[in-house]
């Protein structure tokens, strides 16, 4: 074993950290259950207690938590249909589908074990990139990062639930609703109506909290039955174990996704949010085209997006530690951790501080196998919640919506838009257009405008001399290709279904 | 009776100096009171974990210990920091709310008449200067240019990097194309000063302004040669880097160009609290900024932390506004909106 790895190992285990870590990972969890509070809020919350601690220990405190915040939603996204944290919007279609059908404890399980699983693929792929991590990150440029937001949004659009159109159309108003606000190039307000709150344009969180939190909050809130969620049978531990299996049962589903998290980890500007939309609309299209017919509630649905989820924490680590350039804005926040400490990510980082990059990566794969075996224990409660009648629940999680809203800028306003969005929401369930699709387009929207003008003023036509830009494009045109007849065929069986 | 006089008279002076002094002393203990029991909010407008906000944590228990005020960190990020300022401009004038701006950001948001920016930098109250650090070009390993001369001779557009027009990136690309007559073509839309970076390094643009603590960072790795220092003065961070005075002729156009820029650049990370602050808080906030700025301990604290501290006094910083924002005739103003927002991005 090399000597930084020995070192790292040290490092790691050291009883402060390991911990400063379990106690990172538990509230991590905490905030991951609270709809609203994401893995973001949490770093940003919990900064300011690491001045005075070891190096390690709490950069282990702060990773943990980061870590665990996507473990934590899932299990929202599932039981309640209200995803914890913006990454685990992908979960909800196919999670919450296997919750209604009495399916929970599976989905749950295959959820837990994927993240920790895809978790540990991030940390291993960290940890073997370490040494070369540099020449990986510099062979992403503009045309790169633009190309990879064009075939997720695509990919996602193509497999997204109901009629393509539908789809298209979600997407469309995701990209429409990110153009508020100050545009990256010109630097020009639009859409901004005078009105300072949307010089930033629309906030992820507000935007997330009422699109999936609100059409529940009130669905539960009118439930006629006051012992409604008969349909959500208590944890069996039996079937969530059946979860893990389904996860071992489907390597190759499970590497892909962790590999997909990994690689639009490590591209900064992409953004970690894409990367369980990408996964979860690949899985769907394997299994569309395996199959023949298109489904709510597949298991392929859940393993994928949270495998990814956790997969590309390890992979927005690379640019963090090899360049100083953070790979999402959680990880920009982790920079400015390590600077109280005293420590500087970048290119000198890796030759001083080889252990502590690797510590690192052992850390994020012990987190990520300790939040899901802590999450067991509070599946049960989170469960337990669930059951309780509608009328109950509706105003506590009203309550929780609330604060998770205000808490992440401690803005009103978000909470105003929660309930805009809100509405939307309702809208979009009834007429049977996608949520995840419009978050997504959300996302994407600005990514994809932003470099599309950089590689343009960039690169010009010299775009097609890049060899990666063209294994992204032929990927683009050969998904469309394939997918958009397979699309007419899933269609056609779904309307066959209906009486 | 003879002899008495004399101590009589300095029996009065000794009086009339103690009541001075009492009354004196009283002054200083009113001044010093001051802040004591109050909430002072520290307002940052960048998120938590950048930055502002690091400067922001480690000055306010120092602030809390020197006034025996408790200071409070807000956090308000919007609008590039301009929201938070156009805010603390706004608020009633108690000296209760203080901001930790950047300078460079603001003075050139509003010197440019920036859509949204309802505040006037030569009204608010300056507290004193934290830091501030020159700019330096960065050339790119894999551009074809392999020095600052070729930069400036270059016979094809020079390619740059940068965040947003105004960012204090893309602006300094614009200033140093201007004044040396480059034919330059800057790239925006990157997200901040390290992916501006980023796309140097790769190759994407020729070559970047940054910081000079982010270019001593960079250089490390090889990817990015520092070139220009854009100051009169070199950098101790960047030894054997060249002012851009020294690396090329500057003709007097230039100079104007390249020294407003730098001047703009000196306001740096600094301290202002709203207009219509009574003239004594403002005193005492500035004599404990400045107290605690010039504290050897203060200085060594941040200093660990990877954070320069340069104090500059109020005086200073205005004179560098009346340098600056408060000199350019409308014709000035014009030249330096086309040059800095239209005539390198077409």
């Amino acid at each position: 074993m090399p000597d930084y790895l020995l070192s790292a190992l040290a490092l790691a285990t050291d009883p402060a950290t390991i911990g400063a870590t379990t106690l990172g990972v538990v509230i991590g969890l905490v905030f991951g259950i609270l709809p609203g509070l994401s893995g973001l809020s949490a770093l940003a919350i919990l900064l300011p207690f690491i001045y005075g601690m070891e190096p390690m220990t709490a950069l282990g405190f702060l990773l943990g938590a980061h870590a665990a915040v996507c473990t934590g939603g899932s299990v929202t996204a599932i039981v309640l249909g209200i995803p914890g944290a913006p990454t685990n919007a992908a979960t909800v279609r196919d999670g919450f589908a296997m919750q209604q059908a009495g399916r929970g404890s599976r989905a749950v399980g295959a959820a837990l074990f994927a993240s920790a699983a895809g978790g540990i693929v991030g940390a291993i792929v960290l940890v073997a990139l370490l040494p070369s991590l540099r020449p990986v990150v510099l062979s992403f440029g503009a045309p790169e990062i633009f190309l990879l937001g064009v075939l997720g949004l695509l990919w996602a659009a193509l497999a997204g639930q109901g009629p393509a159109i539908h789809a298209l159309f979600a997407a469309a108003l995701g990209i429409f609703l990110s153009t508020f606000g100050y545009q990256r190039i010109t630097g020009v307000p639009r859409f901004w109506f005078e009105f300072d709150y949307l010089l930033d344009g629309i906030r992820l969180v507000p935007l997330v909290l009422g699109l999936f939190a609100v059409p529940e909050i009130i669905r539960l809130a009118t439930a006629r039955d006051p012992t409604r969620r008969d349909h959500a049978p208590a944890v069996d531990l039996v079937e969530m174990t059946a979860g893990f299996l389904d996860v071992l049962r489907r390597p190759l589903l499970f590497l892909r996704s962790a590999l997909i998290g990994v690689v639009v980890g490590i591209v900064p500007g992409v953004g970690g949010e894409t990367a369980p939309f990408l996964a979860h609309a690949t899985a769907r299209r394997r299994f569309e085209r395996r199959h023949g017919r298109t489904a709510d509630g597949i298991i392929e649905g859940v393993i994928a997006p949270e495998a990814s989820n956790n997969a590309k924490e390890g992979g927005s680590l690379v640019p963090t530690l090899a360049l100083g350039i953070p790979g999402s804005a959680s990880m920009a926040i982790l920079i400015g951790g390590f600077l109280v400490m005293g420590l500087e990510p970048g290119p000198d980082f890796l030759e001083n501080h080889l252990d502590v990059a690797a510590g690192l990566g052992l850390i994020l794969a012990g987190t990520n196998l300790l939040g899901a075996a802590l999450m067991i224990p509070l599946t049960l409660g989170v469960v337990r919640f669930s059951r309780l009648p509608g009328r109950f629940i509706a105003p506590l999680l009203l309550i929780l919506v609330v604060i998770g809203a205000y808490v992440s800028n401690r803005e009103v306003m978000d909470v105003v838009f929660v309930f805009l969005f809100g509405l939307l929401g309702l809208f979009m369930v009834n007429l049977d257009y996608s949520r995840p699709l419009l978050v997504l387009g959300f996302v994407l929207g600005p990514i994809i405008e932003t470099y599309f003008f950089i590689s343009l003023r960039a690169y010009g036509a010299e775009i097609f001399h890049r060899p990666l830009s063209l294994a992204l494009m032929v990927l683009i045109i050969v998904g469309a290709a394939t997918t958009l007849p397979l699309k007419r065929i899933g269609l056609r069986r779904r309307d066959g279904e209906k009486p | 009776m003879r002899i008495t006089r004399p101590l009589r008279r300095i029996g009065r002076l000794a009086a009339a100096t103690l009541l001075l002094a009492a009354h004196a002393h009283d002054a200083v203990a009113d001044s010093e009171a001051l802040y004591r029991g109050e909430t002072i909010t520290l307002v940052v407008g960048y998120g938590a974990g950048g930055g502002y906000d690091a400067y922001a944590r480690y000055l306010a228990p120092w602030i809390e210990r020197r006034t025996g005020a408790t200071v409070v960190v807000e956090n308000r990020p919007g609008g590039g920091g301009l929201v938070a300022l156009n805010q603390v401009y706004d608020e009633a004038g108690d000296g209760r709310t203080i901001m930790l701006a950047n300078g460079l950001a603001a003075a050139l948001a509003q010197l440019l008449q920036t859509e949204g920016v309802r505040f006037d930098l030569l009204d608010m109250p300056i507290l004193g200067r934290l830091a501030a650090e020159p700019s330096v070009v960065m050339l790119s390993e894999r551009s074809k240019l392999a020095s600052f001369r070729e930069l400036v001779d270059a016979e094809e557009p020079v390619k740059w990097s940068g965040g947003g027009k105004t960012d204090g990136i893309a602006d300094s690309a614009a200033v140093v194309s201007e004044a040396l007559g480059i034919d330059s073509r800057i790239i925006i839309g990157y997200k901040g000063a390290k992916e501006s970076a980023l796309a140097a390094m790769r190759g994407e643009v020729d070559a970047v302004v940054t910081s000079v603590s982010t270019a001593a960072k960079l250089s490390a790795g090889g990817e990015l040669a520092p070139v220009a220092v854009l100051d009169r003065e070199p950098s101790d961070l960047l030894p054997g880097v060249p002012t851009i005075f020294d690396a090329v002729a500057i003709d007097e156009n230039a100079a104007w160009w390249i020294d407003l820029r730098a001047d703009i650049a000196r306001v740096g990370r600094v301290l202002v609290t709203s207009p219509g602050t009574p003239a004594d808080r403002v005193e005492r906030l500035r004599d404990v900024i400045g107290g605690i700025l010039t504290d050897p301990a203060f200085v060594a604290e941040l200093e660990a932390a990877k954070r320069p501290v340069s104090y500059l006094d109020a005086g200073a910083i205005e004179s560098l506004f009346g340098r600056t924002l408060a000199s350019l005739n409308d014709d000035e103003v014009a030249r330096v909106k086309h040059v800095v927002l239209e005539k390198y991005y077409r």
